[in-house]
């Protein structure tokens, strides 16, 4: 292993080479000298008379060895001048130090820490990677690295394996430390004793922890089917474990999980080892290639640079509201929310109860667990917990890079807080009483109906909190086998491929050497999980085109939500708005009367579903059939959609004819079949509205109607604060057609407030441009009365159809309006005070441009 | 290497302490304190006996009494080249880890004869030469240092088995 030194680019230069003092083949030592050079450099000399001159110096200085080795070759010759730093020796290095153990050579025990006015660079620096499950102190090099990943693919292949990454919380267990369950466990008269009799428990003598939570049990609650499942899967993987909690914590849990140590052996690694906190990485455990790599973990946000490998796991909540007790330092989960399980009879009450709480969750982020009725305790601690959480977490963030100790003593103490919280308030125990209580509610309800009785017949409660019906391991199993098949039916296809070819080209000569070069060849064709994978999943949804409505908050990017990244990971197309490509409509079921729903249902091919479709489909790998799914239309909305479109025309005020593409569209490309192809070409949804609908927004301003505007703009500056409000009363009659086609022109400017801002959630990915313009569009002041060809270049300059915004956010608020507490949920929070805000702003920039203007 | 070594160290006490057994508490919280450090260059092992505990200075300000105890220890001072027994306490591809009394150390593959493997597939992992010498976590191990480095508060080393009389402790 040759290694070449360069000169450095400390001398002074010029330099010319004196001598070599070292041949080759010649052994050297460090800071042994082996090169002479001179160069030349004026110095200032004076003289006792205060004089100074500059004279010139020649000086002949020694180069040092920073290495141990032996000469191989000189690249430079005696009596070279050089101008600039050049490598120019090289060395048989003794020891490449690829492996260091506490800053101590692996291979020769020498102290790479030390330094030396030789020493070219740290040593420390030539070993870097830490591949090695429970230890920090050792580190390899990168050689070393791939020498090792190299064999251990060799190895696999030969067993025909892959590997496999599990993480523990939420995965394959679900963990808590709530004494309740313990409490269930000896009571076999609890509701809930079937469900948690098989739960482990342990004990952690942990350091880290301390105070309240030190001594607390653990109880452990496997995912049904778990045993069965990994001797099923360590047939055709090799499993690691990766977990976000503490070493100690790992290996009890896989004690309990793997009580033989077959399974996983030593290849865990925990938080201890991982080196972040925030996430995880293969490269900790596979720091060349990740080929033959998957993971199952339940948070794919951990796992930010490894998505391809990874089979997202829906999360275990067997203990419910309880969550991820090792998590607690990481992010919020983002979650779609799961399908309302509540008793029938209990609507009404889930239903105040869950506006309660997201009300509350008002101030802090928008929170989508909200609507699981059975995590409302859950939900209405988060706001004030979920500050100190973000702040600490930031903090943990700026400590990143810094001293271990300290960072791992910080999550500590976050983790203690987090279950000493679980430790005093028993969220499982209020849940269950809870639940005892609505039970016990119920019956003396019916009892007394029935006969006047009383209702002491329930010394038992008839329903548990906690249900142990999950499947999804089951499923996991088929992805994982269908993933190994996949994998090696490419890898034989392509070995075939490759020794045909080769045995093609030999044929007449060698074969011996075939086989010898095998082996390199062998992994360099194996194929990458990384896109075998993606592959696979891809099938699942492939021609469905998605629009979501009432599952991300309106203010987030929806293409950056966790939902809509793994539903374009299983081939799903995402849009944000309904047209005729859409092919599903995914809604919440708490929220089945969105603006997206009604008009979705005017298309009679998109699917309406509710999100456990979506889930569903993703968990099994496979399209579901929709029929179970499918969600209610409320018959007002077909009726009203039917008469929304009658009417539509008589509606539409402006000359924006264009942007009434829902209703207008349908009819047109009936007629017009050539336009429905020019639609579909532009399949990326770049291009705005009008455009895609064959109008340029420069057309739209020809045959805009400036008269009109002026109309409006004189109905607003006479109107007043009570008129509008008269409006909004009339609207709230709502759903007749007639009242409001008629004072659609009236309350223009109050609409166009309401309008903007909910488009400006609409449409987060336009640009803030576009916006500042579309804001500038709908102020409705007279400067856009005044055609100069300034006012029109600027507008039309951008191709962004001002028109088409404001029409789209009057129909949003016209809709919104009229059923206004139906549509709550639409547009959530902060939206209120962001209107006020909006109408303070604007009715400032009105009475300023009054004042400037009259 | 093991050595006895005379050594002297300031304790400090209590105003509580203040009394009869002044002596014999001053040699207890020397125990307590030195017993089982590593100084960065040796570990004391055991405090074999004080003698010398001087007279008691009051400190100014803080009350307490200051002795200086001269005292003799047992300490270790692993050297390079020194041959030690360690137990194993973790294996895994690139070598494994063991420890000799209180100080880790790791024999890399590299220093590891090339007939002992590492065998991932054995419960547990464990380096064999499908023979005699079978290493896995909790076997006793004879090994050569062959480099050591001193920390603040402890000493980590570099060992081989790469030679004759080296490795796995038979019938231990």
């Amino acid at each position: 292993m040759g290694k070449l030194l360069s000169l450095g680019t400390k001398l002074k230069y010029p330099i010319t080479i004196n001598k070599l003092l070292k041949h080759p083949g010649n052994e050297i030592k460090r800071k042994e000298p082996i090169l002479s050079y001179k160069f030349t450099w004026m110095q200032t000399v004076g003289d006792p008379l205060g004089e100074n001159w500059e004279e010139e110096q020649t000086t002949i200085a020694d180069w040092d060895s920073p290495a141990d080795g032996t000469i191989k070759e000189w690249k430079i010759k005696e009596g070279a001048v050089i101008q600039s730093d050049l490598k120019f020796v090289d060395i048989e290095e003794t020891c490449p130090h690829s492996v260091q153990f506490q800053g101590l050579c692996g291979m020769c025990g020498k102290d790479m820490t030390e330094m030396s006015w030789a020493s070219a660079s740290d040593d420390t620096d030539r070993a870097k990677i830490n591949m090695i499950h429970d230890q920090t102190a050792l580190r390899v090099s990168e050689d070393e690295a791939s020498r090792a990943e190299e064999e251990s693919q060799r190895r696999l292949l030969k067993h025909r394996k892959l590997s496999l990454v599990v993480d523990l919380d939420q995965t394959i267990i679900h963990a808590c430390i709530e004494p309740t369950v313990g409490d269930w466990q000896d009571d076999p008269n609890s509701p809930n004793h079937e469900a948690v009799k098989d739960v482990a428990k342990f004990q952690l003598k942990d350091e880290g922890v301390r105070g309240l939570a030190s001594a607390c049990w653990y109880y452990i609650k496997m995912r049904p089917g778990l045993k069965e499942f990994l001797n099923k899967v360590a047939e055709m993987y090799e499993l690691h474990v990766y977990t976000m909690g503490t070493r100690a914590y790992a290996m009890n849990i896989a004690k309990i999980v793997d009580p033989d140590r077959k399974l996983f052996g030593d290849r865990i690694i925990s938080r201890d080892e991982n080196g972040n906190i925030t996430t995880k990485s293969l490269a900790r455990l596979f720091p060349v290639d990740t080929k033959m790599v998957v993971i199952i973990d339940d948070r794919a946000d951990v796992w930010p640079k490894n998505r391809p490998n990874l089979i997202k796991v829906v999360p275990y909540d067997f203990f419910l509201g309880i969550g991820d007790i090792n998590s607690s330092f990481l992010p919020k989960r983002e979650e779609l929310p799961k399908m309302t399980q509540a008793p029938k009879k209990k609507h009404t009450k889930i239903d105040t109860d869950e506006t309660d709480s997201t009300k509350n969750g008002e101030d802090s982020t928008p929170d989508p667990d909200a609507s699981k009725p059975a995590d409302q305790e859950k939900a209405q601690e988060e706001p004030e917990a979920d500050g100190s959480r973000v702040s600490a977490l930031e903090e943990l963030v700026r400590m990143g890079g810094g001293d271990d100790l300290a960072l791992r003593l910080e999550q500590a103490a976050e983790q203690e807080k987090f279950l000493e919280k679980q430790l005093t308030e028993r969220p499982l125990l209020h849940m269950q009483e809870k639940l005892d209580q609505e039970e016990d509610d119920d019956a003396t309800i019916t009892d007394e109906s029935r006969n006047g009785d009383t209702a002491h017949e329930h010394p038992h409660h008839k329903h548990n909190l906690l249900k142990d019906d999950d499947v999804e391991l089951t499923y996991l199993e088929k992805h994982l086998a269908q993933l190994h098949k996949a994998f090696y039916e490419e890898y034989d296809r392509a070995l075939v491929n490759a020794h045909g070819g080769r045995v093609a080209q030999l044929k007449p000569g060698h074969n011996k050497k075939v086989s010898i070069k095998d082996e390199s060849a062998d992994l360099r064709i194996v194929p990458d999980i990384g896109n075998v994978m993606p592959r696979l999943k891809a099938k699942t949804l492939a021609g469905c085109t998605i629009v979501m409505s009432g599952l991300v908050p309106l203010q987030a990017d929806i293409m950056r939500t966790e939902i809509a990244i793994q539903a374009i990971s299983f081939g799903a197309e995402i849009q944000t708005k309904v047209n005729r490509k859409v092919t599903h409509l995914v809604a919440s079921t708490s929220r089945t009367r969105t603006h997206k729903v009604r008009q979705a249902a005017k298309y009679e091919h998109i699917k309406i579903v509710n999100q456990q479709w979506l889930l569903n489909s993703i968990s099994k790998w496979e399209k579901d059939d929709e029929t179970s799914y499918l969600v209610e239309i409320h018959e007002q909305d077909k009726i009203r959609e039917e008469g929304f479109n009658s009417s539509a025309p008589s509606s539409i005020h402006d000359s924006d004819e264009s942007s009434e593409d829902s209703a207008s569209d349908e009819e047109e490309s009936d007629h017009v079949p050539a336009r429905e192809e020019e639609v579909a070409e532009d399949l990326e949804g770049v291009m705005p509205e009008a455009i895609e609908e064959g109008h340029s927004p420069v057309d739209d301003l020809k045959g805009f109607n400036w008269g009109e505007i002026d109309e409006e703009l004189e109905s607003f500056m006479g109107s007043d604060d009570s008129e509008s409000e008269n409006d909004s009363g009339a609207e709230s009659v709502a759903s007749d057609i007639s009242i409001r086609s008629r004072t659609s022109n009236k309350i223009v400017p109050k609409k166009r407030k309401v309008g903007d801002i909910t488009d400006d959630e609409n449409s987060g990915d336009e640009s803030t441009l576009a916006k500042k313009q579309r804001i500038a569009n709908s102020r409705s002041t007279g400067l856009k009365t005044v055609k100069t060809p300034n006012s029109m270049q600027s507008e039309s300059s951008l191709p962004t159809p001002g028109p088409t915004g404001d029409e789209d956010g009057e129909e949003d608020a016209v809709d919104q309006i009229p059923t206004g507490d139906d549509d709550d949920g639409d547009d959530p929070f902060g939206d209120d005070l962001e209107a006020d805000l909006m109408a303070e702003f604007e009715r400032e920039e009105e009475e300023f441009k009054d004042g400037g203007g009259g | 290497m093991f050595f006895l070594y005379n050594l002297e160290r300031q304790v400090t006490l209590h105003p509580s302490y203040f009394g009869r057994n002044m002596h014999e508490l001053v040699t207890g919280k020397l125990l307590k304190d030195v017993e089982g450090t590593c100084t960065g260059r040796y570990f004391i092992i055991t405090i074999m006996d004080t003698f010398n505990i001087s007279e008691g200075r009051i400190l100014p300000g803080s009350g307490l009494a200051e002795f200086t105890v001269g005292y003799r220890a047992v300490v270790w001072r692993p050297f390079k080249g020194e041959t030690v027994d360690a137990i194993v306490t973790s294996v895994n591809k690139m070598g494994f880890f063991a420890d000799a009394g209180p100080l880790p150390l790791f024999v890399s593959s590299h220093l590891i004869p090339p007939d002992i493997k590492f065998d991932p597939n054995a419960t547990p992992p464990q380096f064999t030469n499908n023979e005699d010498s079978v290493i896995e976590v909790g076997t006793h191990v004879r090994v050569k240092l062959i480099g050591t480095r001193a920390e603040v508060g402890g000493m980590y080393a570099i060992a081989s088995i790469k030679e004759d009389y080296l490795g796995c402790l038979q019938g231990s």
